[in-house]
């Protein structure tokens, strides 16, 4: 009777003991990795006649540093600053500083990043933050849409748009 | 006498052996479970154990993206940067500060060295003791490969093995955020040494994150603050 109880008893730290060795849920290791790290630094010319909120913009830079996880959420950070002329012929500079909390990769190379931005104009009005941001970048170029309006791409002439 | 004694001294033996039977199996389980969690150096990203000091064994995440400016009137030139870094999977912590990502550095000019692509191999990491609302801050080294093909580097100096970023995530906004890049001509490593003098530093526009673990912050739905324009 005794060797019964022992043996049992034996058999239930032995168990407990493997559950506590091994990782609980299996997902501490891939908790800290992304499936695809998104990096870009560069800039480019826009085509003639490009136009956002009247300004005709000229060219711009750009720069990404995001990392998608398998579920899609992401992590990150998108700046693009874009120059161009006002209606009265002043030179402005807009600029985009966007956080990105979810992404996918694309076929074609490129990704779409999903998240929030905020928008300084560069015309002397105060900036507004805030705003859905949906970016495209990817080996063609930067493509923005900021609430309802997509900004006319930005084709990629220097640097890098790296998904990996 | 001596007869007597040793069933009595058995008896006794006997009568506790199972006692010392549990407590020498209890002895083998923590022994056992203790290093299996301790020594494979697996982290609980739930506890990121915040440092004070840039340190090789700390895990998180560094993102960022953004413009510095080199230079000063009338030869300043203005650069993009774009960096990630993380820990590899099953990463030890072994001081060798092991990173995964990338590091893109674009001078917008036609200047030498304007262009810098190179996968993160080592990282060193200091995790703010008062993050953000946004649960982020820090500090971060980043060190880049050189060696490796099919990378970007600058060519003047000579012998540029490894490049150096540091960066220091101060707000959710961006704002007093820093970049600043060297190169180094030691190979790669956590720490390299022999690095040039560091380009950069406040950053101009755009921003750095520094997370702990895998987890992020949410997003800031507040306009940032303002930023410098050129």
């Amino acid at each position: 009777m005794t060797k019964r109880i022992l043996s049992a008893f034996l058999a239930t730290v032995v168990v407990l003991s493997i559950a506590v060795a091994f990782p609980r849920n299996g997902d501490e290791a891939a908790a800290i990795v992304g499936d695809s790290i998104v990096t870009g630094a560069g800039a480019g010319v826009f085509p003639a006649g490009a136009n956002f909120s009247g300004v005709q913009l000229a060219g711009g830079t750009f720069a990404l540093g995001v990392q998608i996880s398998s579920t899609g959420s992401a992590n990150g950070d998108l700046e693009a600053q874009f120059t161009g002329t006002s209606l009265i012929g002043l030179s402005q500079w807009i600029t985009i500083t966007g956080w990105i909390t979810s992404g996918t990769s694309n076929p074609d190379g490129s990704v779409t990043l999903n998240g929030t931005c905020t928008l300084d104009m560069g015309d002397g009005t105060a900036q507004t933050g805030g705003l859905p941001l949906v970016a495209n970048a990817g080996p063609a170029g930067l493509t923005l849409t900021i609430g309802s309006t997509t900004l006319p791409t930005l084709p990629k002439s220097d640097g890098w748009v790296i998904n990996e | 006498m001596g007869r007597m004694r040793q069933p009595a001294l058995v008896h006794r033996i006997t009568r506790t052996r199972p006692l010392w039977s549990i407590a020498a199996v209890l002895v083998l389980c923590v022994s056992a479970a203790l290093p299996a969690s301790v020594a494979l150096g697996r982290i609980d990203p739930a506890d990121p154990g915040r440092t004070a000091t840039l340190g090789p064994n700390m895990i998180g995440i560094v993102t960022g993206g953004g413009t510095v400016k080199l230079g000063v009137f009338p030869d300043e030139v203005l650069a993009s940067f774009g960096i990630n870094a993380k820990r590899p999977t099953g990463f030890v912590q072994d001081g060798t500060g092991a990173a995964l990502g990338r590091i893109n550095y674009n001078k917008h000019a036609q200047v030498a060295g304007r262009h810098v692509n190179v996968p993160v191999t080592f990282m060193q990491l200091e995790l703010s003791a008062t993050p953000s609302p946004n649960g982020t801050g820090g500090k971060a080294q980043l060190i880049g490969d050189c060696t490796q093909a099919g990378v970007e580097c600058p060519t003047t100096p000579p012998g540029i093995r490894s490049v150096l970023v540091y960066v220091e995530d101060n707000s959710d906004t961006g704002a007093g955020d820093v970049f600043q890049i060297s190169f180094c001509t030691d190979g790669p490593s956590a720490a390299p040494v022999l690095c040039g003098a560091a380009e950069g530093g406040t950053i101009r526009t755009g921003n750095i994150q520094i997370r702990p673990g895998a987890s992020g912050g949410a997003a800031p739905t507040a306009a940032r603050a303002p930023r410098l324009r050129p």
